[in-house]
């Protein structure tokens, strides 16, 4: 007997034991398990979630991903009535909406709470390690990573990580326009030494993984091989692809053979890629008015945002901005790891930033018309220690820091018929554990497969072809209007 | 064995130590070593542990080591191995053809191991030289060896193959200037670039899967816009100049660059169609390059049939 699951589990470990010792029961009656899927992917007529509001109503994800982790205290989450080595210097402030305050830290945010749904009961509790990959990784992976070196670090990406979020998007909802699927802006996803963990393919193969543009898009883009090479113009380049197509065609046995590579497919889409110019001009920020621009403020982060915006109205499916410093960088100069000197880098430095670009961001898209099938995320990896002067992961810390802090913290959502003015969870008296609705890093990410129509509980199959859930998380189906 | 950094930058040193004990955290008792199994009562300890290791991995009784040996060779030369995935031996994962493994496993430890001996034997059998082509009766075959399956060139095969073909040489700056992509020392050479675009394994694990020969995007816009290819045709040291200055007739270029690049001279509608292109550009130059980029991007190129 065959059970094809395809409905996902309430529980928070997914599919049941049962359910999987029936995959495991499939191969004994002669079906490879890559059969066993096409054979799944066959028998769904529909998706187990047609009906719910949400499902599949978003064409494209914005995830700012603010590694480093911005303190939600002092910026999400007030708690002006906590002790004050827990509430800080930063007092509430009102926002367009009643009931609902932001820090004084987020001044031109608090102007477009309408535009948004907040979620102040993001917890998890690491497995082992309390620092910044580990935690990036469980985000953006869904999983815990497996494999810590002897100093506590984790190891390097390997080609057997569980992908990152937007290779699994690129490659189970792939695109129809040419357009890059994926990309990725305007550094790495880093730690100390370890550079780029839980942002690549993994074993979905590097073909899935972001186009990296690791540049600073506040100054002039280098496009790359995205530009037409100056001696092969469009017209030179047709003439090669003519001879191409008459050198394969002279051999259809070979043409047959190589099939299954879809090099063709690839061939195609890159032709008119390049020629269709449509990736380069997204990247062409000199294309928008100077005040557009200073709206989102001329900085990597703030011009990030506005290209971001560009690649999404030109069809790129995911855009992850991250936050461009290294995530335990020095926090005097970009970075959000304030185990030091919270109160004056917030304020002065890293959320006027924050604040006009994911301002800007709302309003702009929201006046374009463009919420209504883009979904934009802004989330890091953990939050930070509400109590003052902690080492929460055996760092050094002092009096005017905060530490990092997992077990709660904050993410916005918008757009794709999420709710917005509202408020989903809480958190407790000090912020320091979620007291209504405690949300997974994974059902976030559930969320987002959801609202892009991928069943966040099918199986993929790893390197070694064994099944995995896409996510072990259920989505937030409440957030959706 | 320890490891310590070595001269240069990035540089690993390994050597052999006598100590080195793993104490159990819980107990603190002293791991004592063994085997898991075959337990080799005739080695001698003296002479050093990876000594030890080597000897018993290699031993005639192991029958683990030259199974593994043989199908992982077998799959270079097949895109898969008698047990696929390669690095995924279980008894769940029972190999497509037992008695060609083990004859090949028997035969590889009756040759002490002879890696040459196993290659020599691979690549003269009839599975190995049998075409791409199929019929009726096995097209649907993937797994059975059937018939060849094309692989894709690797990514140091295909930088390779490339300069070969153009006689344009790619230089990394880390090594001499003689250096060919398959002589390179190891994956931190020419990082994040086309080798690494191309699946070059990083040599962080020992899972044959590191290497990765799918096709991608990324891998289609280098091949049609990069510089590997653009670069290497439009170079003018290289062998479209050379043929250009030497005053080399257009059925001459043609039959040359066939051979340099696909390992074949022209058929004769193959010369008449370049020809042609050749006379209807108004930059002879320009157009041989065209055709030799069209070359260097077919299937018959890119792919090992």
């Amino acid at each position: 007997m065959l059970s094809i699951p395809r409905r996902i589990s309430k529980m928070c470990d997914g599919y049941s034991r049962r359910e999987f010792l029936r995959v495991g029961g499939a191969t004994l009656f002669g079906l490879s398990l890559p059969q066993f899927f096409s054979l799944q992917a066959n028998a769904a007529p529909g998706s187990p979630f047609e009906g719910p509001n949400g499902y599949g109503k978003a064409k494209s994800v914005i995830l700012l991903f603010l590694q480093g982790e911005p303190s939600h205290i002092d910026i999400w989450d007030p708690k002006p009535d906590a002790p004050s080595n827990i509430r800080g210097l930063f007092k509430p402030f009102n926002t367009n909406v009643d009931g609902i305050q932001l820090s004084e830290t987020m001044p031109l945010l608090a102007q477009h709470v309408d535009k948004y749904m907040l979620i102040r009961s993001m917890s998890y509790t690491p497995a082992g390690l309390f620092n910044h990959t580990a935690a990036i990784y469980q985000m953006l992976t869904g999983y815990p990573p497996d494999k810590v070196s002897p100093s506590g670090q984790l190891e390097p990406p390997s080609p057997r990580d569980f992908p990152t979020a937007g290779s699994q998007v690129s490659k189970l909802k792939p695109l129809d326009s040419p357009m890059l699927p994926f990309v990725e802006m305007p550094r790495p996803l880093q730690e100390s030494s370890v550079i780029g963990k839980g942002g690549a393919a993994g074993f979905l193969g590097k073909a899935y993984d972001p186009y990296r543009l690791y540049q600073d898009p506040n100054k002039p883009i280098d496009l790359g091989g995205l530009a037409l090479r100056s001696d092969v113009p469009p017209e030179r380049l047709k003439e090669r692809f003519y001879l191409l197509k008459g050198i394969n065609g002279s051999m259809p046995e070979l043409e047959t053979a190589v099939r299954s590579y879809a090099l063709d497919h690839y061939y195609q889409k890159t032709y008119s890629l390049l020629l269709s110019g449509k990736a380069r001009d997204a990247f062409d920020l000199e294309q928008e008015k100077p005040e557009m621009r200073d709206k989102y403020g001329r900085t990597t982060f703030g011009q990030g945002a506005l290209l971001a915006r560009r690649l999404v109205q030109a069809g790129t499916r995911f855009v992850q901005l991250n936050w461009p410093a290294v995530a335990n960088g020095d926090p005097t100069i970009e970075a959000w790891d304030t185990h030091f000197a919270n109160f004056g880098l917030l304020k002065n430095l890293h959320c006027p930033v924050l604040d006009r670009t994911l301002s800007a961001l709302l309003d702009d898209m929201t006046e374009k018309g463009m919420m209504e099938d883009a979904l934009v995320v802004a989330v890091g990896e953990f939050g930070r220690s509400p109590r003052l002067g902690v080492s929460t992961s055996g760092d050094t810390y002092s009096p005017d820091g905060r530490d990092h802090w997992p077990y709660c913290y904050a993410a916005l959502v918008a757009g794709a018929g999420i709710k917005t003015g509202q408020l989903y969870g809480k958190s407790d008296e000090t912020a320091s554990s979620p007291k209504e609705n405690p949300v997974h890093p994974t059902e976030l990410l559930a969320t987002i497969y959801y609202a892009l129509g991928i069943d966040p509980g099918q199986m993929v199959l790893n390197d070694l072809g064994q099944p995995r859930e896409l996510v072990k998380g259920a989505p937030l189906v409440k957030l959706f209007g | 064995m320890g490891v310590r950094d070595g001269s240069r930058n990035l540089e690993k040193v390994v050597y052999d130590k006598s100590d080195g004990e793993i104490v159990f955290p819980k107990t603190g008792r002293v791991a004592p070593t063994n085997f898991p199994y075959l337990q080799p009562d005739h080695l001698s300890t003296d002479e050093g542990r990876r000594q030890l290791l080597a000897e018993w991995l290699t031993s005639k009784n192991n029958p683990y080591f030259a199974k593994a040996i043989v199908n992982r060779v077998w799959s270079y030369f097949f895109s898969r191995g008698i047990i696929d995935p390669v690095d995924y031996i279980r008894s769940s994962n029972p190999p497509i053809n037992p008695e060609l493994l083990t004859a090949l496993t028997n035969d590889f430890i009756d040759h002490h191991f002879d890696l040459k001996y196993l290659i020599r034997t691979i690549v003269s059998s009839r599975s190995y030289q049998i075409p791409s082509t199929t019929n009726d009766w096995k097209v649907d075959d993937e797994t059975n060896f059937s018939h060849a399956l094309p692989r894709r060139l690797t990514a140091e095969q295909l930088m390779d193959a490339i300069s070969i073909a153009t006689g344009s040489r790619a230089v990394f700056k880390e090594v001499p200037k003689s250096f060919t992509a398959e002589e390179l020392p190891d994956s931190k050479v020419g990082m994040g670039g086309f080798l690494d675009l191309f699946g070059r394994p990083q040599r962080e694990s020992a899972c044959e899967c590191e290497r990765r020969s799918e096709v991608s995007l990324k891998q289609a816009l280098n091949l049609i816009n990069g510089p590997a290819v653009g670069d290497a045709v439009a170079d003018p040291g290289g062998r479209i100049a050379k043929l250009i200055l030497n005053g080399a007739a257009d059925h001459a270029i043609t039959n040359d660059l066939y051979v340099a690049t696909l390992d074949r001279p022209p058929s004769p509608e193959e010369v008449h169609k370049a020809q042609a292109y050749i006379a209807a550009g108004t930059n002879r130059a320009a157009s041989v390059q065209d055709l030799e980029w069209a070359l260097l991007n077919s299937y018959a190129f890119l792919f090992n049939q």
